[in-house]
């Protein structure tokens, strides 16, 4: 009866069960109390008036009309009192339970050993045959399915695209099927819920998870939000796959220089995961094409990850796809994985580099080796510690006098020198050989002097980071010291992760992730900010973005790259020179002057060289004529070749003239041609090599350690295929619940008017009936 | 306890799942660990005046190999946690360099030059972190002094004077000479010439090398342990060609396939020595051999390496300082510094 009176008086209120309480209140209480003691002499005021002015009527009728007016004045007052009612509920809502389901490239493996059946075949079949348990959930949740890959999709997964056929290849090829990112998708299904309370999230994986976030990262930050008093929603993981590690040799990876110079000694390093074929022998060869370059035998141990170095001469200029492959031992199925493609582009370019340092500090040592080695770089090394021991830095030990003394080389680098090594004058020479010709400069900062002793002086200038002018400790070196529990960690920025200098495998992610990895540092030039213009690259802090560490910024014609660490030495880690090497050689030329790029010269170039489906790619051309001034043209065209593949790009200006780009989104795997034509008729060409991600394939096992793991992490539980049954127990908990009061007028509704317009024409109509006046 | 069961987990997700590319840290992350343990162990034992105790006291043998230790894990001077267990060791090994350039040690043992050379490995290593003139000076006499100190035959021995030599004390010379040559010390070539051929005369017909030229093993330790030839020495040989860029010698494949062959274990004599100097050997010959060694050494020193982060001495207990085992866990962690590649002086 209240519930019908309240919505009759146009109160919402839900089920009866969740309201806990009901007051009726009144805004004025006052009026109401006046309103009352006036109403029985109001009351003998009317009935009086009545008598008198209405003789003629029955009393019954006049009863009637004192009745209307006085219970027409109370309620005038009551309405003036302002009537409301205050609403204690307690709201139930249907939580969400959210499905993510994996459909990248591993789940296309077989499901079972012996079986034709892929794993994402056998998750929607079983997804679809277990239909109660669905309509449970559905009944009982908010349910939420999702596909997830490299990013998340929405999906009902009974009615997911239809099953391939069971022979079918694992869609390596597909961009989206290459990587599968469950952190993110997980941080995704999360957001969308837009703060519903969550029962539930229940992943269907095999376990190999390739993308960033790392999902333990998700599953942690989501588990510290959820301590802090919000509903901890169950995670339950659900393998989907053999339970036994298949049998597989895998090649996890090859690293070689992107850029080599012919005749060098070029080393892959290639690395390989076994399971179940210990002791037995196989041939891991490096080819070119048909032609074998290197072979090495392996004797293959279970469970660890074995290194080949294998190695050729560069003995012709050109970019090649090199293909590495593990020879299947008998009765390995799966041998997607026994193969790698890795690039190398062999140009018979010399950087000429000036290299001053100051002592021979770690970083020197090594890099000293390096420049001797790399058959691409001549190096002319001065150090002022000797020059300082010899009594000869008078002479300045040889160094450029004059502008045209400085342009001779193509890369300056600086390391830890002093100004008694390079006083103001030969700055600005410097300075003006970067600006105006183009020569590329790299400084790495250190304790002693740089950059902290050239702050106000032209070489500060010239670098892409403001440097502060300390002397910071009390043994005068310079930099800012990382506390001994707090060191520096390395961050590479959006940029960093595909430039060249970086640049070690084909994907961003995999790129950010293995420099990240590096080893901590506990030192860095004292270099708070980057100038405007400049790109940092890689930042130092200990958690998240810092001070720059490495940045570079071009000044007129050059390129100036800063690296504000001087203990580069410790990428070396467990790998020795890979890293390392691959950064300086790719830094060097890098920075270094072109003179290809010259502005009368036409050149094309496409960043990076290497990339996985899906990347996007920055191609440029710069166009010009015999006499070699730029092309005027709107746009050009850019013809794409590969393996079954011909295609046209429109390249648009860019910002100089004769100069334009465009971006290019491969999807299929290959080596890639890309020519133009110039103003002056003459082609030129570059080669991309696209590749698929190795991640989802490098392990075809499924990973139940991994997925027991995230499940124990949130709290929650790993569960066989077998017993989905129980999801809908694992996940029942109270259904979670909010309190609400409100406060709702009663007169100002339907019920109110009626009345009082019942009262008035009562009131009218026996006045009418009766002849009153 | 929720805390670190969390961490826990998640890092064996983070291990065995997450990016596969992290896998492959799984063994070099033990060998830090082990690393950290070991250099722990040692800053708690050294002496406030900056020196490791060991069997005769204050060694500077023992004091460089400590340093060593710290360097070779990329520890630097003069910033991290351990600044003031290694500016104090460099110190203390500084304030010994008498008139002649040597490092003389408070406590020597046979003679002054073992000690010596790896002082100045570890002062030459040093400098490179804080490169001033000041320092140079300071390693370049030291240098010098090896220099003087080579007999005629081209070897050196215990003593600072150009008289005897063996291929022992000949072997660590030849690596602070190399680590001399990387910091642009003056090295004569000629030196190093000289040094050449007479770790050339120390191979012998069987493919080892000999303590001294015609003496395959010291009379000493042939009686203890009937060795015709010593995996010591086979290891210093190896590892001295290397030092001195001869990897086209004959020697060089000689000594690396003797030490294939070499029967490993702990309670062999000179066990650390062994280890250390096969393993740097093994590293500079690369492919099989760095395979073969680092899968022997590995597991076993992770294995060995006490709770209290020190290593036991076995048959070299005796070099320890009773129950303080500096000189077994600063050959172990010297050892294992292999496997991180950051001692310039080693770079292939």
């Amino acid at each position: 009866m209240t519930y019908w009176l309240l919505r009759a008086l146009g109160v919402r209120v839900g089920a009866a069960d969740q309201v806990e309480q009901l007051q009726w209140l009144w805004h004025r209480p006052a009026y109401l109390w006046v309103g009352l003691f006036l109403a029985a002499p109001l009351a003998y005021l009317i009935a009086t008036r009545q008598r008198k002015n209405q003789p003629h009527l029955r009393p019954r009728w006049r009863g009637t009309l004192v009745a209307c007016r006085v219970g027409f004045v109370l309620l005038l007052m009551a309405v003036l009192a302002g009537p409301y009612v205050r609403v204690r509920e307690d709201l139930a809502r249907r939580p969400v339970v959210i499905v993510l389901a994996d459909e990248s490239a591993s789940m296309s493996l077989p499901a079972l050993p012996e079986s034709d059946l892929s794993r994402a075949q056998l998750l929607r079949r079983t997804w679809t045959r277990e239909k109660a348990v669905r309509d449970e959930l559905r009944r009982r949740f908010d349910l939420r399915e999702y596909r997830f890959a490299a990013d998340l999709r929405d999906s009902m997964l009974d009615a997911a695209p239809p099953d391939s056929p069971p022979d079918s290849p694992p869609a390596l090829d597909d961009a989206w099927a290459g990587r599968s990112a469950l952190g993110w998708s997980l941080e995704q299904a999360l957001g969308a819920t837009a703060g519903a309370p969550v029962a539930g999230v229940v992943v269907f994986s095999d376990g190999q998870t390739s993308g960033t976030p790392n999902a333990a990262e998700v599953v942690t930050r989501a588990a510290a939000r959820w301590s802090r008093g919000l509903d901890r929603p169950t995670l339950v993981t659900v393998p989907v796959g053999a339970t036994q590690p298949s049998a597989d040799v895998s090649v996890i990876e090859a690293l070689a220089p992107a850029r080599v110079t012919v005749g060098d000694s070029v080393r892959v390093l290639v690395t390989l995961a076994t399971t179940g074929f210990d002791g037995q022998e196989i041939d891991v060869t490096l080819r070119d094409g048909g032609s074998v370059l290197d072979r090495q035998t392996l004797t293959l141990r279970d469970g660890r990850r074995q290194r080949v170095e294998l190695s050729f001469t560069a003995d012709t200029t050109g970019a090649r796809g090199l293909t590495v492959e593990a020879s299947p031992p008998p009765g390995e199925r799966f041998t997607h994985n026994n193969t790698i493609t890795a690039f190398v582009d062999a140009t018979d370019d010399r950087v000429k580099v000036l290299y001053l340092e100051y002592g021979p500090r770690w970083d020197f040592r090594f890099l000293d080796h390096g420049l001797r080695r790399d058959r691409g770089v001549s190096a002319t090394l001065v150090m002022q510690s000797q020059l300082e021991a010899r009594d000869s830095t008078g002479d300045a030990g040889g160094l450029p006098t004059d502008m045209e003394g400085w342009s001779r080389y193509d890369l300056v680098m600086l390391g830890d020198v002093s100004p008694a090594l390079l006083p103001a004058t030969a700055q600005e020479q410097l300075a003006e050989a970067v600006s105006s010709r183009g020569v590329g400069l790299l400084v790495q900062a250190g304790v002693l002097h740089m950059p902290h002793a050239f702050v106000g002086q032209p070489l500060e200038r010239l670098l892409p980071v403001a440097c502060e002018p300390v002397a910071s400790s009390a043994r005068g070196l310079g930099g800012i010291e990382a506390l001994p529990y707090s060191p520096f960690v390395m961050r590479l920025s959006v940029a960093g992760s595909m430039h060249p200098a970086f640049q070690v495998y084909e994907t961003a992610q995999k790129n950010r992730q293995a420099w990240e990895r590096m080893p901590v540092f506990y030192w860095m030039a004292s270099a708070r900010r980057e100038k405007a213009g400049a790109t940092v690259l890689a930042t130092a802090g200990e958690h998240g973005p810092g001070a720059p560490l490495i940045a570079e910024h071009l000044v007129g014609r050059g390129r100036v790259l800063w690296i504000g660490t001087d203990s580069t030495f410790l990428w070396r880690r467990n790998v020795g020179d890979h890293f390392f090497g691959r950064f300086w050689g790719q830094a060097i030329r890098h920075a270094a002057r072109r003179d290809d790029r010259a502005p009368d010269r036409s050149w094309i170039e496409a960043t990076p060289r290497q990339a996985a489906p899906g990347d996007t790619l920055l191609l440029r051309f710069h166009s010009v004529d015999k006499s070699g001034a730029p092309d005027r043209s709107a746009s050009a065209t850019l013809r794409v070749k590969g393996d079954g593949v011909t295609a046209s790009l429109a390249m648009e200006t860019a910002d100089s003239a004769g100069l334009y780009q465009a971006q290019w989104r491969p999807d299929v795997p290959g080596l890639y041609t890309l020519s133009a034509t110039d103003a002056a008729g003459k082609t030129h060409n570059t080669t991309v090599l696209i590749a698929p991600p190795r991640d989802e394939l490098a392990d075809t096992s499924v990973n139940r350690e991994a997925l027991g793991a995230l499940a124990e992490l949130a709290g929650g539980t790993m569960l066989e295929l077998e017993q989905l049954g129980r999801l809908s127990e694992l996940l029942d908990k109270p259904r979670p619940s909010v309190p609400r009061v409100r406060d709702e007028d009663v007169w100002d509704n339907w019920l109110t008017l009626a009345l009082l317009a019942g009262l008035y024409c009562l009131d009218i109509g026996i006045r009418r009936m009766q002849g009153a006046s | 306890m929720r805390l670190v069961g969390m961490i826990v987990v998640m890092l064996a997700f983070s291990l065995c799942g997450v990016a596969q590319a992290q896998d492959a840290d799984v063994e070099i992350t033990a060998v830090e660990a082990a690393l950290d343990r070991g250099l722990a162990y040692l800053a708690r034992g050294q002496r406030p005046e900056g020196y490791w105790p060991s069997w005769q006291g204050n060694n500077h043998g023992v004091n460089a190999l400590c340093l060593l230790a710290f360097l070779g894990r990329g520890h630097q001077l003069g910033r991290g946690p351990y600044q003031k267990v290694m500016a104090d060791a460099v110190e203390a090994i500084l304030v010994t360099q008498d008139d002649t350039g040597l490092f003389r040690s408070p406590n020597p043992s046979h003679g002054p030059m073992y000690e010596h050379a790896l002082a100045t490995l570890a002062m030459i290593e040093a400098y490179g972190c804080i490169p001033t003139p000041q320092f140079r000076a300071r390693v370049q006499r030291a240098v010098d002094l090896i220099v003087r100190a080579q007999s005629h035959a081209g070897g050196w021995r215990y003593q600072p004077r150009p008289e005897e030599a063996d291929l022992s004390v000949t072997a660590v010379q030849l690596i602070a000479l190399r680590a001399a040559q990387n910091a642009r010390l003056s090295v004569p070539q000629e030196t190093l010439d000289r040094a050449l051929a007479y770790v050339r005369a120390c191979l012998n017909p069987a493919g080892a090398f000999d303590y001294q030229p015609g003496l395959p093993v010291h009379q000493d330790i042939a009686q203890a342990t009937g060795w015709k030839f010593s995996p010591a020495m086979a290891a210093a040989g190896t590892l001295s060609l290397a030092m001195l860029g001869a990897f086209d010698e004959p020697g060089f494949a000689h000594g690396v396939a003797f030490m294939r062959d070499v029967e490993y274990r702990p309670e062999m004599l000179y066990f650390y020595y062994t280890t250390h100097y096969a393993l740097q050997a093994a590293f500079q010959a690369g492919g099989d051999e760095w395979a073969r060694w680092s899968a022997r050494v590995r597991p076993l020193l992770l294995q060995r390496q006490n709770e209290d982060g020190s290593w036991p001495g076995y048959a070299e207990e005796r070099f320890n300082a009773g129950e303080l085992r500096t000189y077994s866990t600063a050959f172990a962690c010297v050892s294992l510094n292999v496997y991180l590649h950051y001692l310039p002086a080693y770079q292939r």
